[in-house]
């Protein structure tokens, strides 16, 4: 808990809770650039995957000629 | 064709023309609130790292900035603005949908642009104001502990268990704030959303941008000589 918190001894010399371990700054800010490398590299493979996808299940226009079923 | 369409075509070419995105009473409030989060940040972090400032003062008075900022805007957003243009809705939620299930090669239709602000940036507004709503309850209420020119401070306001309480919150919100920042700065510097971040700069977009990313059914936006003033 200790990890995460922070206590200072109380009036009664119990640990009061100060608050939140600032050391864990680090952790959220890693956090953020995590997600930013993570998005930043999964968007392009995501797109390329989904105009696939969307340019296979286009339907026919007219007088189109399907060259899957010859 | 309209006599405005075609002295705007006359004097520049249709794809340049610009679109209001955000007149400037938003744009003055993005900017302060950012200034005034920023501001936070480094008097809260800055004296953890050993910075010898006096930043209880500044950070107060940041704090209230941000408040009185964040008050303009819900009641220009009330009064002024449509605030159902940052609502998620049921189209959003149907082109969510679909790009799941072309993600994941289900097939089914390519989902649809997005309005003015896609449900991405919808829900990062709503989270950001419930966050942020969090942080100045919590400020708020540890504005009791400090002498200001307004009020003696009464430190017995609440008891020490509950203290740790309000300071623990403030403190794990105020540090989801940085990883909150990291990803909007992300967003706005994408190569591909730059434009997102020059209308909040300057206030506009081209018709070009306009008609790529949004559907016109959706957001009837303005060029920018009927939208000045608004």
């Amino acid at each position: 808990m200790d990890y995460f918190l922070r206590f200072a001894p109380g009036v009664y010399g119990e640990p009061a809770l100060l608050g939140v371990a600032w050391h864990l700054f680090w952790w959220f800010l890693g956090a953020g650039l995590a997600f930013a490398l993570v998005h930043a590299l999964s968007v392009p493979l995501l797109h390329r995957r989904q105009a696939r996808l969307a340019q296979a299940n286009r339907p026919f226009r007219p007088g189109e000629v399907s060259h899957d079923h010859p | 064709m309209t006599i405005h369409e075609a002295t705007d075509i006359a004097v520049v070419p249709a794809h340049r023309e610009r679109i209001v995105r955000h007149a400037l009473p938003e744009r003055l409030f993005h900017w302060v609130t950012a200034g005034s989060v920023l501001t936070l940040l480094v008097t809260s972090l800055g004296p953890v790292a050993g910075w010898p400032i006096d930043w209880v003062p500044v950070h107060w008075i940041a704090g209230v900035v941000l408040t009185v900022a964040i008050l303009f805007h819900v009641v220009r957003a009330l009064l002024r603005l449509d605030i159902w243009s940052i609502t998620p809705d049921r189209n959003d939620i149907e082109n969510g949908w679909r790009a799941v299930m072309l993600t994941l090669g289900r097939g089914g239709h390519a989902p649809g642009r997005p309005g003015k602000y896609p449900m991405m940036q919808k829900l990062f507004h709503w989270g950001i104001a419930g966050w942020i709503g969090v942080l100045i309850v919590t400020g708020g209420l540890m504005l009791a502990k400090i002498d200001t020119p307004f009020w003696q401070r009464n430190p017995y306001f609440l008891s020490e268990f509950w203290w740790g309480i309000v300071y623990t919150i403030h403190g794990v919100f105020a540090l989801g704030m940085v990883t909150l920042i990291v990803m909007h700065v992300y967003f706005a510097l994408r190569p591909d959303k730059l434009y997102l971040l020059r209308s909040m700069i300057l206030g506009w977009m081209t018709r070009d941008e306009y008609l790529t990313d949004h559907d016109p059914r959706r957001w009837a936006a303005a060029p920018i000589d009927e939208g000045r003033g608004s």
